[in-house]
């Protein structure tokens, strides 16, 4: 019917995590509506979870930073929300060159904004300053 | 520290938990941590994931840790940081060591044993090759990383696909650290599919089921790993193999449960590694309870959290002497896990026979394989006291029944089955039969 659509057709397998049935997902977008289409879910949520993981897929950024006269030499940091999965690498790696001083606590922002994501870095745990 | 009433071993999850919920029952606790901070495991655990059911938000390890120990401080629980428990008796003498204080005894009113597991070593389980440096548990090399700040290794291969060694597969990507392989022998990973898909697929990072390490190579420090497809009888198939130049092996095999304090206390250790417990978690010694991955290996935090806070609550009812049964010995009802199932705790009920109404019980209880629509039933003097539908079941998520059991229908034993639906209808369907 439509030969040259269906041939720039991008097709995406995508397991759905949410639940024990790992719905094995097949998602397309159609290239002319942009429209996305989700088959071999079992509920709601699995389509859900097929759109967003195909058009943006998220993490959560956690790693550890460096503490200076820190009571332990690192702290594990997160983001506030799950940035996207193109910049986690480069995320990390700001976080890496980034130092922080104790005393620290929990929720306390490290980085903000990073990778002009709108989402910041926060301490996962208090630090005190080493004695 | 003489009049303490109840006695925290470990300072971890459970033994946060189980401090606060005895603290609120109004009488003095104490916490002896061997670690030089509070929080166990949690602190090593950076990723998110935790909290779900107990907050109902997601956290990271540490945060779910720091929420306890920040109630801990508003409290007058007294917390002795750098101590290590070296003697239990079952006269609830506590012996201590720490570099402050030298050797100290207390007399506990009653002991909330909260020691956690430890990890399973390649010594355990008869891996061949040389001995060099290189080569840790899984959660050793989470520890060097996410605390202490330094790399085990350049390029490592796993052994195992539980989840600790699929998070530190991805934990050693975001550091720079090659991840070669993970290497599993069961025919299904061991651990859960979200981690498989976030850690190991969005990595690149091949998963090998059915495989095992043949060989390791270095004399001083790794140099190389060979893996190999088994058969059915965990022989390795000639011609599976593949090598690899690493210079670090993590093994991530299953976590045991750490008891030697509690079985030199007395304490009678059942088959799944932990203290036999009954209904109040009270161990085999009276006034000794044990909650969280000491008496069980738990695959979620907030679980643990639940079951301590009970022991918690109940070691403070026997110091208090308001615990509802204190002779253990009459009339106790076994518990006994029955078909596809591993274990079940608690192991004794000694409440139910007195009991004038129905009787409330929490059980928790692994399978021993993946199954699709099952029924779990609890089975008494020969009949299905208790049934439950369930879609799945996995040998890596625990399932817990909290179920009202009639005094009448309970024999001496109960057992706790898991069987296929349609077998089970026909079972009941039987039973009705021969009823009418």
């Amino acid at each position: 019917m439509n030969e040259k659509a269906s041939n720039e057709v991008v097709e995406k397998e995508i397991i759905c995590v949410i639940c024990p049935n790992s719905c094995r997902l097949k998602v397309s977008q159609d290239p002319k509506t942009k429209e996305i289409n989700v088959e071999g879910y079992l509920c709601p949520r699995g389509k859900k979870y097929g759109i967003s993981e195909f058009s943006n897929p998220v993490r959560m950024l956690i790693t550890t930073m460096r503490v200076e006269k820190g009571k332990l030499p690192v702290i594990p940091v997160r983001s506030t929300e799950a940035i996207p999965k193109s910049l986690l690498i480069e995320a990390v790696k700001m976080v890496n060159d980034t130092h922080c001083l104790a005393p620290i606590k929990m929720g306390d922002i490290l980085i903000d904004n990073i990778l002009n994501t709108r989402i910041s870095v926060i301490a996962s745990r208090d630090i005190d300053v080493k004695s | 520290m003489e009049n303490i009433d109840v006695f925290i071993i470990g300072g971890g999850p459970a033994g946060l938990a189980a401090a606060l919920a005895a603290y609120e029952e109004g009488v003095s606790v104490s916490i002896l941590e061997r670690d030089h901070e509070l929080g166990g495991i949690l602190q090593q655990c950076i990723h998110n994931g935790f909290g779900l059911r107990y907050f109902k938000e997601e956290l990271t390890g540490p945060e779910y840790a720091q929420r306890f120990i920040n109630k801990i401080k508003e409290s007058k629980i007294k917390v002795l940081l750098n101590t290590m428990v070296m003697q239990i008796t079952s006269e609830r003498v506590i012996t201590t060591i720490n570099p402050n204080n030298g050797v100290v005894h207390y007399k506990a009113k009653s002991i909330v044993l909260g020691m956690g597991c430890r990890e399973r070593t390649r010594g355990a389980i008869n891996i061949p090759g040389t001995r060099p440096a290189g080569i840790f548990p899984a959660g050793q090399a989470q520890r060097f990383i996410n605390i202490e700040g330094y790399f085990p290794g350049k390029r490592v291969l796993i052994l195992g696909s539980g989840d600790i060694g699929m998070i530190m597969a991805r934990r050693c990507m975001m550091e720079g650290i090659k991840v070669v392989a993970v290497a599993e022998v069961l025919p299904y990973p061991s651990g859960l599919k979200r981690n498989q898909v976030q850690c190991l697929d969005d990595y690149g990072i091949p998963l090998y089921l059915r495989h095992t390490i043949i060989d390791i190579r270095g004399k001083e420090r790794v140099e190389g790993v060979t893996i190999a497809g088994i058969d059915e009888k965990w022989r390795p198939i000639p011609g599976t193999e593949k090598t690899w130049d690493v210079d670090t092996i993590l093994f991530s095999v299953g976590l045991i449960p750490e008891n030697e304090l509690s079985s030199k206390a007395g304490c009678k250790i059942a088959n799944n590694g932990g203290p036999e417990v009954d209904e109040f978690l009270q161990t085999t010694v009276p006034g000794i309870f044990a909650a969280g991955n000491v008496l069980q290996v738990h695959d979620l935090v907030d679980f643990v959290t639940f079951e301590s806070k009970r022991a918690g609550i109940n070691a403070a009812k026997y110091a208090k002497d308001e615990l509802p049964i204190k002779d253990l010995q009459k009339d106790v009802v076994y518990a006994k896990p029955g078909t596809d199932v591993g274990y079940v705790i608690p192991e004794r009920i000694c409440g139910i026979k007195n009991s004038k109404e129905p009787y409330e019980i929490e059980f928790s209880f692994r399978v021993k394989n993946p199954r699709q629509n099952i029924i779990a039933e609890i089975i008494s003097k020969g009949k299905i006291i208790y049934k439950r539908k369930q879609k799945f079941v996995l040998p890596s998520e625990m399932i817990h029944l909290k179920v009202k059991l009639k005094p009448d229908d309970v024999g001496e034993q109960i057992t706790i089955n898991i069987i296929e639906q349609d077998s089970a209808i026909n079972v009941i369907e039987k039973e009705m039969l021969e009823g009418s």
